[in-house]
């Protein structure tokens, strides 16, 4: 399937740096698309800064699996980070295919957050792939934790089905933020298939959550949140948590 | 000569008198309590069953339809419910060794409580152990662990970042690891930047990168480390959530089997084995709630109890009757599943054999049906020798099969075998199975008859109420009772003597019930007898019929009167099915001058037997010492059952044949009206044979068909009396002189009977008295020894007179 015209405006783009996507995060991309019945746009972003530093002539690559360290060249970066390209854009094909959702794929080159920030300024969701140092730890057996964001103006709820149904009839925990329980309706939560019995939530104070980040980094599966004004603010939220984000227009 | 009395009719013949009986019919009658006649075989049973010894298992000897079960079963409920070693026998997983399935024994009724028991500790495991891995203790507990592990990370690489930071290094993410530069404003400077920095700059620059990318390494290499430490605590607090859980839900099994050292032995394994697999009782994808518990419980086998044995509705010891004593269902099995088109197996699919079930208690088998089934006489033995079942397959034990299998822990065996069997066989296994003596020490003999006298008589009158009354037939009125006892010495071939064969009995008593009621009768009356005996002989009687149309069509030549020179009336015997009748056989002989001796032509056509042959053999030695004691025997004789096609065996007919040479060798004629049957000595005496009235009877129907004249009858051997019961229409025919019953103990008897001539008895020289039936024997065998001479004469001459003329 050749890719669609993707109008950006309204779509549900996911951006990834240099180490590309994980399968739970396309999967994530893709029912989102489905449940909001928007396309999807995949975003390969070639680092910049790392091309830059590719060129000076004593740098090395030390190896995140083996700790080995060999010569960077900007040629075999650039074929690297091409490679993690096609297989992102591969994965994304077969899953929208699989959920007959329209798609398209898009490399282009830049910083991370600011690249991803301004390809998704006008999109419906941003989902940003977190840069990983290494496979997170599984979970807590049994449950999963969601951290969801309120604000007045966005209605970050409704990408919420669509995380839930990730992970399926399993136990889950809502952490909200800005948010009255109230609104988590039995409804929301069927459609997101999962038994409201299953469900437990728990209030974090909107003003509690910058001290709550660094000690709760591996907490969460998923965060819901709403998109921040500037790449600084998204800075802090990327290197506050180890998972996907889901940033609502 | 003194006359050879005919038996008078009432001796051929053993009336039981009705008037002895002291009720009308048998519903009066209580039940016997004890088996008739076989009072050696039940003191033999007892002591069996009673001493508690190894080896003293019973072996009770006996042909089919003495009743051998039903005394055995009755002894056996008698004991049994005196005693209680009842217990249950289990087989339960071995966590440490799989294939050698541990064996648990527990009092009777346990090992159906603690299969629930089981049950409910999985079900429990099921909902409890994933609560407690939800509970909020754990989840913090492990997010804490968790924390500490991305903190740990982190901050190596933070530390390492702001380290980097502060000398202006910039650490960026590869497609494959990391890699780190110099900044600017936290932007990596390129590579014109880079050129004009100045050198000494960039000397720094390049070794403060080496030297970070060192670290970096470091911080690297030590996040496996990490891991692993990670993953040490995780399990140790899994481990500690699931023993805190499994050693709670066990507690109360613990305090219910506290005083069964190995259930709580097996409860310990159990537990540490929970704990082991805890992952394995959290809820999978797609699990939820009450249906995961139940439809899940069935995953959990290996905490399956195997009650292979259960007696919690039984009473009293065990005892078991196998009918079907395979190997297999003697020692148990191992069965397999296909999975995925493999054959596996486990030890829920330990099968029981008779020995688990009879364990404690009795077990009851025929021994023919044991040592026709492959390997279940050794594997009985081994059992037994050993004193422990050990299940083990035939293909394991002929070592055929090279899958995997089982190898359950053995279980202890006590138990009593009672093998019942035929006497051949039970002496087949004495003689030839060293281990039958060590391993069945008692032998209960049971008898096929009793002596015919008041007490069991009466005996027999209470055994034919008990049948009837088990049997819920028709009181059997005293009457019948007497033809009962008459027809059951009918049955024992001897006038003095009861059958004891209670399933015959039993199958007449049935048959009478069956025409009585036909008739309308609510009582079994001795015309109800004598009418399912008439049927049954009816019944069975087709071929004797063939045989005997055969006869009297002319077809089988049997002279019936008149005389014959050389040929004798002989009477056999023969049995279709359980059905014997009466044969009569024309016996001729042969004589001439020769050295041959007596030829069995039976014999020469390999249809004689042993028995026969010997008989010939013995009136050939009795011819020889009787007629030439002191010159050689110069005769060719031959003796032959005439249109016998088949197998001739027994010696009841030397007597018939003795007589039809000596009629050959003394041209002697013997009356056709009468029949021999008897066996002859070296002395000329005549011996019991069996199946006297069957004979009588058989020849007495084809005179009776030609027309009875007067002179008929048959020549028994006097001892015989004793076994007379003949049919009322002998006896009638006996009584109105029609057919005579003729007593012989002697071959003289014999042949002054068939030829009317006085025997004769030697003078001093040996010679016997003119007209004698001996002189004309020895007058015979003289010509024949004067022949031989005359021949040798002759034969000499003519060689003299072939020889060349001696040189002078």
């Amino acid at each position: 399937m050749k890719p669609a015209r993707v109008n950006n405006a309204r779509s549900v783009v996911l951006a990834a740096g240099a180490s590309g996507y994980s399968i739970a995060t396309i999967l994530l991309a893709v029912r989102l698309a489905a449940s909001t019945r928007r396309q999807l746009r995949g975003l390969f972003i070639e680092d910049e800064d790392l091309l830059q530093l590719t060129g000076l002539p004593f740098t090395r690559e030390i190896s995140l699996t083996t700790a080995q360290e060999r010569p960077l060249e900007v040629e075999r970066m650039l074929r690297s980070m091409r490679a993690v390209a096609r297989e992102s854009r591969r994965t994304l094909e077969r899953e929208a295919r699989e959920l007959e959702r329209g798609w398209s794929f898009d490399t282009v080159r830049g910083r991370l957050r600011e690249v991803g920030l301004a390809e998704g300024k006008e999109a419906a969701l941003l989902i940003f792939e977190p840069q990983r140092t290494r496979a997170r730890a599984a979970p807590a057996h049994g449950r999963h934790r969601i951290l969801v964001v309120g604000d007045p103006d966005r209605d970050v709820l409704a990408a919420l089905p669509a995380v839930l149904r990730g992970f399926e009839s399993v136990p889950v925990e809502l952490a909200l933020v800005a948010l009255d329980p109230a609104t988590i309706t039995p409804e929301l939560l069927l459609q997101g298939g999962v038994d409201p019995g299953q469900v437990g939530m728990r209030q974090i104070p909107a003003d509690a959550l910058a001290d709550m980040l660094p000690a709760n980094k591996a907490a969460f599966d998923c965060a819901i949140l709403p998109q921040p004004e500037d790449s600084q603010q998204l800075a802090l939220l990327l290197e506050g948590l180890r998972c996907p984000l889901v940033l609502v227009a | 000569m003194d006359e050879i009395k005919a038996f008078a009719a009432d001796s051929l013949y053993r009336v039981c008198d009705p008037e002895q009986f002291e009720f009308e019919t048998t519903a009066q009658v209580e039940p016997a309590a004890q088996p008739l006649g076989q009072q050696r075989a039940l003191d033999a049973i007892e002591f069996g069953v009673d001493i508690e010894r190894q080896g003293f298992n019973l072996f009770v000897i006996g042909n089919s339809g003495f009743g051998k079960d039903d005394l055995v079963q009755q002894v056996l409920h008698g004991r049994a419910g005196l005693e209680d070693a009842r217990s249950d026998w289990c087989y339960v997983n071995n966590f440490d060794l799989p294939q050698q399935p541990r064996m648990l024994r527990l009092p009777a009724g346990l090992g159906q409580q603690l299969r629930g028991d089981m049950e409910t500790l999985v079900e429990d495991l099921l909902s409890a152990l994933p609560t407690a891995f939800e509970s909020e203790e754990y989840r913090n507990r492990r997010q804490e662990i968790e924390q500490d592990l991305q903190d740990h990370q982190e901050e190596a690489f933070r530390e390492l970042a702001s380290e980097a930071e502060a000398s202006g290094i910039m650490v960026v993410r590869t497609p494959a690891g990391y890699t780190l530069g110099p900044s600017k404003d936290g932007h990596p400077l390129d590579q014109q930047e880079y050129e004009n920095l100045p050198d000494d700059e960039k000397q720094r620059i390049e070794v403060l990168v080496a030297e970070l990318q060192k670290k970096l390494q470091e911080v690297i290499r030590d996040l496996p480390l990490l891991q692993r430490e990670h993953h040490q605590r995780i399990k140790a607090l899994n481990e500690e959530i699931t023993r805190h859980t499994v050693e709670q839900l066990i507690a109360w099994m613990e305090d219910r089997y506290r005083e069964l050292p190995a259930v709580m032995e097996y409860l310990g394994s159990v537990t540490e084995n929970a704990i082991r697999e805890a992952e394995a009782f959290l809820p999978r994808q797609g699990d939820s709630g009450l249906e995961q518990v139940a439809t899940r419980v069935r995953e959990f086998f290996q905490y399956g109890i195997n009650v292979i044995v259960d007696n919690t509705a039984s009473q009293g010891s065990p005892i078991v009757f196998e009918d079907n004593p395979t190997y297999q269902n003697l020692i148990g099995r191992v069965e397999y599943a296909s999975q995925m088109g493999t054959l596996i197996t486990n030890f829920t699919l330990i099968k029981p054999g008779a020995l688990h079930r009879a364990n404690g208690g009795y077990l009851v088998l025929d021994a023919n049906q044991v040592l026709r089934h492959g390997y279940a006489w050794q594997g009985l033995k081994r059992a037994l020798k050993a004193r422990e079942i050990r299940i083990q397959s035939l293909e394991q034990m002929l070592s055929l099969a090279n899958t995997v299998s089982l190898e359950p822990e053995s279980i202890p065996l006590r138990i009593k075998v009672i093998l019942t069997g035929e006497p051949e066989l039970y002496f087949l296994l004495k003689a030839y199975d060293p281990e039958f003596d060590e391993l069945f020490k008692v032998a209960a003999d049971f008898s096929t008859t009793t002596p015919r006298a008041a007490d069991t008589v009466a005996g027999y009158a209470r055994l034919v109420a008990t049948l009837q009354q088990q049997g819920e037939l028709r009181p059997v009125e005293r009457d019948a009772v007497a033809r009962l006892v008459e027809e059951s010495s009918r049955d024992a071939g001897d006038a003095e003597k009861l059958s004891l064969h209670v399933e015959r009995l039993r199958d007449l008593l049935g048959e009478a019930d069956y025409w009585a009621g036909r008739d309308g009768r609510d009582r079994i009356g001795r015309a109800d007898i004598e009418q399912a005996i008439e049927q049954r002989d009816y019944r069975q009687d087709r071929y004797r019929e063939l045989m005997q149309e055969q006869i009297l069509r002319g077809i089988k030549l049997i002279d019936t009167e008149g005389t014959r020179v050389a040929q004798v009336n002989g009477l056999s015997v023969l049995q279709a099915g359980g059905y014997l009748f009466g044969l009569t056989s024309r016996i001729t002989a042969t004589a001439r001058l020769g050295r041959g001796g007596v030829i069995d032509i039976e014999r020469e056509a390999k249809l004689g037997g042993d028995i026969h042959s010997k008989g010939v053999m013995i009136l050939a030695s009795f011819l020889a010492s009787r007629y030439a004691p002191d010159k050689p025997l110069p005769l060719a004789a031959s003796l032959a059952f005439e249109q016998s096609y088949g197998r001739v065996d027994g010696d009841s007919a030397s007597a018939a044949e003795l007589c039809a040479l000596l009629s050959a060798l003394g041209d002697i004629p013997l009356k056709q009206s009468l029949a021999v049957t008897g066996s002859i000595n070296q002395l000329g005496e005549i011996q019991a044979i069996g199946g006297v009235n069957e004979k009588i009877e058989g020849f007495f129907e084809i005179c009776a068909s030609r027309g009875l004249t007067g002179e008929q009858g048959v020549i028994v051997p006097a001892v015989n009396r004793l076994h007379l019961m003949l049919h009322r229409d002998v006896r009638d025919a006996v009584e109105a002189g029609r057919f005579h019953i003729y007593p012989a103990a002697t071959v003289e008897d014999v042949m002054g009977l068939l030829c009317g001539l006085e025997a004769g008895v030697g003078d001093d020289d040996g010679i016997y008295p003119e007209g004698s039936f001996n002189r004309r024997v020895a007058d015979r065998i003289s010509q024949l020894q004067q022949s031989q001479r005359q021949l040798a004469r002759e034969a000499r001459d003519a060689e003299r007179a072939d020889s060349p003329p001696e040189a002078g």
